[in-house]
């Protein structure tokens, strides 16, 4: 009964909890932390990585040390990012930070801590950069008022700045009109300026205050009750100044600057509360309430004014399973939600989901042997409130998996599928439903460890259905047959091979008898082929061929009461052959070459008409791994890829490739 | 016996579901509507093609979708995403995401053009010719109202094709650049249309 009372109070509290905070999202940018294993000595990393299309340079150090009731970390980093396929492109961004904790006693702890980020893009005619400074001081403290009961609570202050500055060239020239006052403020006319580039500075500065409880309470063996909940409050100040210049209408360079200054409540609250209960059978319950509520406004710098962006989530989430014999399964999980978002000025883009799903399951695993499942998943999902797209989404699926090893060498499995995804919108326009089903059964014979071969059946049918005339035109039935197999065979302990097959034959037919032209038929057979040898312990090779034949042209029929008959309209091969080398001549490095020819030979019936295209492909490279000196590490891999296309005519593009892809880090601990 | 009882209920219960209608789809409106070419995805280049004819086109959003990888990521222009910060609005650009924002696009637009003018570099092809990537220079005319008064769209774009093990080629990643025209990208028109999802 006092559980039950605590339950209520502890879920009210939830639903009606107060706290608040800003919701911040750190810029997406390279990763820069070290890790400090060692406390009480200096890491330091340097990488770099370079692919086809962008070379990055990290550096970063790190310090950790503890001494009695003392801990101190620090880290630094900077990374820098070229685009090497555009010029001028580029990230850069840097890092610094570090923690202070000192524990007052054993269920006291104050901490310091500080984060200084630095984030700027370029290119060559503009450039942007956001520069984010934390400091915070924070303490803990933790207490277990019940053996069975432990509560602890983080309050927290924290220092923010954030400077923003971008530098954009408009590309096409912007209409701007300025109203023209006299010296008694009294407007005189308005004037035409059009503005070629926009230069834009921001500075916020705020203290952000943050409270987080948490509480995890057995009041008896099966039951377990945990609450939690966080919040912070912030009201920043911004000066913004907005630059933008131009020319006036007789081409007289101009510039205008406006200079805002205003502040920015932000609020976030979060909470969350779980009772679970695990009893015999296999039996455990989990009922979930959550809560999250936040307000923020912040400057967008597209639309140069300031946003405000409020969201509102709560969720209910309660799952129960039971075991009814041994390897049997019941597991049903039910889930509501609603999520509001808001803005003030970019309305198009508030919206209101409310989420309904059942999922149920039985599964049946007595053994290794033997495996056996069925799902059945409902999803409801409503949009509201948006500009566009407002309606419903219903999602439903059921799949049936079973499996079965008849014995030592063979066994089979089964597996099935069928879902409906509705689309319904309040503008019909767009509704579409989608019914797709699939099957596949197999079998898998082991002969030996090394010898063994698999093969599978497959059939499955996509029907995508525009409810709407003027996109209904369009439905039509994809339906795809294959078969696939894989054979592994070991000649002896150094050689292996494995081939795997598959052929494959997808229909595409129109709903509409009209369309009858349209319906087409494409085949695919596919072999795939690779050899490993390990001649000796310091070289390996292998050898890999794939082939490739697929053919397509229409599927239709001549009358209204004949059988759909195949033309084929082209015809295509492709075949790779690469053989690779590894060499091993010391310890954690690893040279390679891997040299491969791709054919690709295209028919065209109709036309009668042959296109055959060779290309060449050259890989060299290395691999490393080796600790230098006891206190060093160096790892990563270079390699050098050039490739080209066989001229069939002397002025054919040989489409050459010619890269460097790296990653090398170099760690050393002092 | 229990576990035959559970086998007949499990059995029961497909069969109940699967007759339920809860698989049923909804009988087509009547009348006819414009009908798209929508190449089977062979090759690249019928991606390519069917991706510059459908793309923000109402009757062709099915044939546009049908070209995207289930793996499918959209990467903005780096300044595209520092210049939406603090806003995420490009966070998990995932197939679902390009699928729903290319819908309500369609249903906006009045007018469009979508051309790739030229490749600005040379394509990049794997070992075993499964993986392509194109990099494009591209730019877009679009009239609609939530991106007035902007109409044209230029950047650059390196598409990643995948041929799958059905033979078919489908696109996996779209990586946005900006290039010095000082244009919006084709990504800032996405930013616009993507709704809170």
């Amino acid at each position: 009964m006092k559980a039950t009372l605590f339950l209520a109070a502890l879920f009210s509290f939830v639903l009606s909890t107060e706290v608040s905070a800003q919701v911040t999202d750190v810029p997406a940018a390279t990763d820069t932390t070290v890790t400090i294993a060692n406390p009480g000595k200096v890491v330091w990393d340097t990488s770099y990585a370079r692919d086809v299309s962008s070379g990055t340079w990290t550096q970063g150090l790190g310090y950790g040390i503890q001494r009695g009731r003392v801990t101190l970390t620090a880290n630094g980093g900077f990374a820098r990012q070229d685009l090497l396929k555009g010029q001028g492109l580029g990230v850069d961004n840097g890092s610094f930070g570090g923690q202070l904790d000192y524990s007052l006693t054993r269920h006291w702890l104050m901490s310091m801590s500080g984060t200084f980020n630095s984030i700027g893009t370029r290119d060559l005619i503009s450039h942007g950069s956001q520069r984010q400074n934390r400091l915070r001081l924070s303490t803990r403290y933790s207490v277990s008022p019940l053996r069975v009961m432990k509560v602890w609570a983080v309050l927290s202050t924290e220092a923010q700045q954030d400077h923003g500055l971008t530098v954009r060239p408009l590309g096409q020239e912007e209409v701007r009109l300025l109203t023209r006052y006299n010296a008694a403020g009294e407007s005189t006319g308005v004037d035409s300026f059009f503005v070629h580039d926009h230069r834009d500075s921001t500075y916020m500065s705020a203290r952000q205050d943050g409270l987080t409880f948490n509480m995890d309470w057995r009041p008896r063996t099966q039951w377990m009750i945990t609450a939690d909940a966080v919040g912070t409050r912030v009201n920043p100040k911004t000066r913004s100044q907005l630059r933008d210049f131009g020319r006036s209408v007789d081409g007289t360079p101009l510039e205008v600057s406006d200079r805002t200054t205003f502040e920015s409540p932000n609020q976030y609250e979060a909470s969350h509360a779980q009772a679970s209960y695990t009893g015999r059978n296999g039996w455990n319950a989990v009922l979930a309430l959550k809560r999250v509520k936040s307000s923020q406004q912040y400057f967008d710098k597209l639309i140069r004014n300031q946003e405000h962006q409020s969201f509102d989530q709560r969720g209910a989430n309660a799952h129960a399973q039971y075991m009814p014999f041994r390897g049997g399964l019941v597991y049903v999980e039910g889930t509501l939600e609603r999520s509001l978002s808001e803005y003030l000025l970019r309305a198009n883009r508030n919206n209101l989901v409310s989420t309904r799903t059942l999922h149920s399951l039985f599964s049946y695993n007595p053994s290794g042997a033997t495996r056996a499942s069925v799902d059945l998943l409902l999803d409801h999902k409503d949009n509201e409130r948006q500009a566009t797209g407002n309606g419903r989404t219903i999602t439903h699926a059921l799949a049936v998996n079973g499996a079965r090893r008849l014995n030592t060498r063979l066994g089979v499995d089964l597996t099935s599928n069928v879902s409906l995804t509705s689309y319904q919108y309040q503008d019909q326009t767009l509704d579409q439903d989608n019914l797709r089903t699939y099957a596949n059964l197999g079998g898998v014979c082991v002969v030996s460890e090394r010898c063994s071969t698999f093969v599978h059946l497959s059939a499955s049918r996509g029907h995508s259905i525009a409810i709407d005339p003027t996109r209904s035109a369009n439905n039509n039935v994809q339906t795809t047959y294959q078969v696939d197999s894989q054979i592994k065979f070991g000649l002896n302990s150094r050689i292996n091979l494995y081939q795997s097959y598959l052929i494959n034959a997808v229909y595409q037919i129109y709903d509409d008898e009209n369309a009858e032209s349209r319906n087409v038929l494409s085949r695919i057979k596919r072999v795939d082929t690779t050899i490993s040898d390990s001649l000796f312990t310091q070289v390996t090779f292998q050898l890999v061929h794939n082939f490739l034949f697929r053919d397509s042209g229409s599927f239709t029929r001549a009358a209204p009461d004949e059988a759909r008959e195949y033309a084929v309209g082209n015809e295509t091969y492709q075949q790779t052959l690469a053989a690779t080398m590894n060499i091993y001549p010391a310890e954690g490095i690893n040279l390679f070459a891997t040299q491969s020819l791709g054919n690709l030979k295209t028919h065209l019936p109709v036309q009668n008409t042959r296109l055959v295209s060779n290309r060449w492909n050259l890989i060299l490279g290395a691999t490393v791994q080796r600790t230098i000196g006891g206190s060093a590490l160096l790892q990563g891999s270079v390699q050098h890829i050039n490739a080209y296309t066989e001229r069939r005519k002397p002025d054919d593009p040989l489409n050459e490739q010619n890269d460097w892809i790296a990653g090398l880090t170099f760690h050393k601990e002092f | 016996m229990r576990r035959g009882i559970a086998a007949v209920l499990s059995l029961l219960t497909v069969v109940l579901v699967s007759g339920c209608g809860l698989f049923d789809t909804r009988p087509v409106r009547p009348g006819t509507g414009p009908v798209v070419t929508c190449l089977t995805p062979n090759t690249v280049d019928a991606v390519v093609s069917n991706v510059l004819d459908q793309y923000a086109v109402l009757a062709g959003i099915t044939c546009y979708t049908a070209m995207l990888d289930t793996s499918f990521a959209f990467h903005p222009d780096p300044s595209d995403s520092l210049d939406a910060l603090p806003d995420t609005v490009f966070a998990h650009w995932t197939r679902d995401v390009e699928v729903r924002d290319a819908s309500t696009m369609a249903a906006n637009v009045t007018f469009r053009i979508v051309a790739f003018d030229s490749l600005y570099a040379p394509t990049v092809i794997s070992p075993d010719q499964r993986t392509q990537t194109r990099f494009y220079a591209y730019h877009l005319i679009v009239h609609a109202s939530q991106v007035a008064p902007d109409t044209l769209f230029q950047g650059r774009a390196d598409i990643t094709f995948f041929q799958g093990s059905d033979a078919q080629w489908h696109v996996t990643q779209w990586i946005d650049r900006r290039d010095a025209s000082g244009l919006r990208t084709w990504g800032y028109l996405r930013r616009v249309y993507r709704v809170g999802f």
